[in-house]
């Protein structure tokens, strides 16, 4: 699924990638207005469908954002009542604000995903070096990203071993901390000796040994990667300033 | 090149230091073969010369390193000097591809772009490796991954190169590419290198000499022509001998029939069929990947069946119809390969129970397992056990697996790199239960254990049964596959 998902954006530089994103999100962040936030979440949900599918993932976070789009209705009784079914009445307000909290959860998200699913974390650490941060930096999360499987696979383990041994859990508060309590061990220990073997092996090939270290493939940032970066980045500020600005057309920000 | 002396180390928290006024030497160019049993040391004084220990992994160290007669003692020192390649490729890797991962160190030592490609390439190609260049790290065999862990850390020309346990949990034919790997590594470079490793039979035609610690101490320096160095190339070569257990019932436990698994379109299972009998113990053999572990999560519930049908001990199972593995667990116990997946409790004694108090079964009996463990490990049951040694905490995991009195109980790889003696402590085990009328389903690579211990053996080939029944049965070709020689 990565790997087609990477391959839809072959060229793009990640610190072009992720500029986009900071400065997407920070747009989602300020918009509330209930059409414009539809429109973002109609336009990540595309991206997501176009850049590869998660069933699971995407049903788990999708299922979140409408319990967070539901509690709103329910307990949030601000400006006017559109229906009122017996003890429940759905107002404006709380339709307004479920939309804008589920709508900004479901698009960071989906849009963060889609960062991680179409970038290499190699070339990642790689842009960041090339982008004057320190390599030690740029490669924690470059590391971060490629443990995260192997974190997944680890607890999936833990959990088999646990159910085979005869551990039952239910989903009260109690079953939650008996969980976390056959959890947490195991996978310290197993986190302690993976970090201690690749510490280990990394710094047994020089890693941290001097200042800079040399790429065998940088990733420079192109003309293209700088034109992106700057009509995405102006094509909000003006939006806002225009948003500021002006009594028409509507707010797409309040 | 190499030379310890008087080294002492002992981990915080131990009365016993893992090793003792250490001393030896390696000379430059030498192929050392550096043997003894498990926790004996060998690994720590490793550690040692490479800096990891004490600057790394806290520890008590006394005594003096020198690397061509130069006291290094930081890590970030001895990088590029000496190099070490550990046990479990998959933790050492940082990267994705082969070439990314290759190009690691000698992109930290700042080589030249034109360089590190040359250093890549002749890593590579050292350990007959050069076709892997451009694959994912993640798309390759246990067997290949430890080669490009080997060219990783040639690519940054270490004078001395330290390979630990490089076969442990190995398939046979994994296990001969990596022997292939270090002959053509030996043939090609004048690099000095230390293997460490317990099982010696691999490696001890390439040795110069062979060095041996016991209990922290060096006990052996036998050097190639040597009356002493003869004797341990013959010893090396003695296969262990076991004894079939007697009294295999006659009335199934498990049988399977058609079972396929399909994932992502790659097949897993090929309509497997089974008949396994009550009491015996079944050795189930396979390359890596050829299907073994998963075969056992299907007997255990975590596997739902795609197609086909399973019987164990009275439970039907069916695409329609399935059992949940904690309905499962009460008669079907497994042990994982890996032992820290599998010890959730702070002491020996409520690991032990663990099973019996959430099967709510009777405690008589794992008391018992309790004592008769501290009476055979000589430790006390409220020990941590993640403090035991790795044979201990293996025995921890079979002992607490059983402590329910499940009927069958499978093991996956309980052999995988344990010394001889472990071995012996676990077959003991294993006959235990036998003895006590259970059946044993045990995922293995020793030919040795499935032929002379084994009732019957099953052997699968992607994902295929090509072979069940007594073991004696089986054909010699079928061995000799396994071995790594041609499919028979």
């Amino acid at each position: 699924m990565t790997a087609d998902a990477r391959s839809h954006l072959p060229g793009l530089n990640p610190v072009t990638k992720l500029i986009v994103l900071v400065t997407i999100s920070v747009f989602v962040l300020l918009a509330s207005s209930p059409l414009t936030m539809l429109l973002i979440v109609a336009s990540v949900l595309a991206a997501k469908q176009w850049f590869g599918t998660k069933g699971r993932f995407t049903k788990g976070v999708i299922g979140f954002a409408s319990a967070i789009f539901i509690a709103q209705i329910l307990f949030n009784h601000s400006g006017e009542t559109m229906v009122s079914l017996w003890l429940i009445s759905v107002t404006e307000g709380g339709v307004n604000s479920g939309v804008a909290i589920a709508g900004k959860f479901l698009s960071l998200i989906m849009m963060s995903w889609i960062f991680v699913a179409t970038t290499r974390p190699s070339e990642f650490s790689s842009a960041l070096i090339c982008a004057k941060i320190p390599y030690r930096y740029a490669y924690l999360p470059a590391l971060a990203m490629r443990f995260v499987p192997i974190f997944e696979l680890e607890l999936g383990s833990v959990r088999e071993a646990q159910v085979v041994r005869g551990l039952k859990l239910d989903k009260s508060v109690r079953g939650l901390i008996r969980s976390a309590k056959y959890t947490v061990l195991p996978m310290f220990f197993l986190a302690m000796f993976k970090v201690n073997s690749l510490a280990a092996s990394m710094t047994g090939r020089g890693f941290g040994a001097s200042k800079e270290r040399t790429l065998l493939h940088p990733k420079r940032l192109t003309r293209w990667d700088l034109a992106l970066m700057l009509s995405t980045v102006g094509m909000v500020v003006v939006v806002l300033l225009i948003d500021r600005c002006q009594d028409w057309p509507p707010s797409i920000i309040y | 090149m190499l030379e310890i002396r008087k080294l002492s180390v002992r981990y915080r928290g131990r009365s016993k230091p893992a090793v003792s006024d250490l001393s030896l030497n390696v000379n430059r160019g030498e192929f050392v073969l550096l043997a003894g049993p498990s926790a004996s040391g060998k690994s720590t004084a490793m550690q040692a010369v490479c800096g990891f220990i004490p600057h790394m992994t806290p520890a008590e160290c006394t005594g003096t390193i020198l690397l061509d007669g130069v006291e290094h003692g930081s890590p970030e020192a001895i990088a590029g000097i000496a190099c070490m390649v550990q046990q479990d490729p998959e933790t050492q890797f940082c990267t994705e591809t082969v070439e990314e991962e290759v190009a690691f160190g000698p992109e930290n030592f700042r080589f030249a772009q034109a360089k590190i490609r040359d250093s890549v390439s002749h890593a590579l190609r050292s350990v007959n490796a050069d076709h892997l260049m451009e694959r994912k790290l993640s798309t390759l065999s246990g067997g290949e991954k430890q080669k490009v862990a080997i060219a990783s850390m040639l690519a940054v020309e270490p004078k001395l190169l330290i390979l630990d346990e490089p076969t442990a949990s190995l398939d046979p034919r994994s296990v001969g590419q990596v022997v292939g790997a270090v002959r053509a590594m030996k043939a090609r470079s004048d690099i000095t290198v230390v293997i460490v490793e317990h099982r010696v039979r691999d490696f001890i035609d390439m040795a110069d000499r062979l060095l041996v610690i016991e209990e922290g101490v060096l006990t052996r320096d036998a050097i190639k022509g040597g009356e002493e160095f003869a004797a341990a190339q013959n010893s090396a070569m003695v296969h262990p001998s076991y004894h079939r257990p007697t009294g295999e019932g006659t009335s199934p436990i498990i049988t399977i029939r058609d079972l396929s698994l399909e994932i992502d379109g790659w097949p897993i299972l090929d309509d497997v069929n089974l008949d396994i009998t009550e009491n015996s113990v079944v050795a189930l053999m396979g390359e890596n990947g050829s299907g073994k572990t998963t075969l056992l999560r299907h007997m255990t519930g975590l596997q739902m069946i795609q197609r086909g049908e399973m019987n164990i001990c009275g439970h039907r199972m069916s695409p329609d119809r399935v059992v949940d593995a904690w309905t499962l667990g009460r008669d079907v116990g497994l042990v994982f390969q890996n032992p820290n997946h599998q010890m959730f409790e702070d002491t020996v004694e409520k690991e032990i129970l663990f099973a019996t108090h959430n099967f709510q079964t009777s405690e008589q009996k794992a008391l018992l397992a309790v004592t008769g463990f501290e009476e055979r490990e000589g430790l006390k049951r409220f020990v941590h056990p993640h403090c035991l040694s790795f044979g201990q905490k293996r025995r921890v995991n079979i002992v607490s697996a059983y402590s329910h009195e499940p009927r069958v109980l499978l093991l996956d790889e309980p052999f995988a790199g344990q010394d001889q003696g472990n071995v012996d402590r676990i077959v003991s085990l294993v006959a235990d239960i036998h003895r006590s009328g259970k059946t044993l389903v045990i995922v293995t690579h020793d030919e040795d254990f499935a032929r002379q211990f084994c009732t019957d053996a099953v052997v699968l080939y992607e994902g295929r049964v090509v072979a069940s029944g007594p073991t004696e049965s089986i054909p010699e070709g079928v061995w000799r596959s396994l071995r790594g020689g041609d499919r028979g």
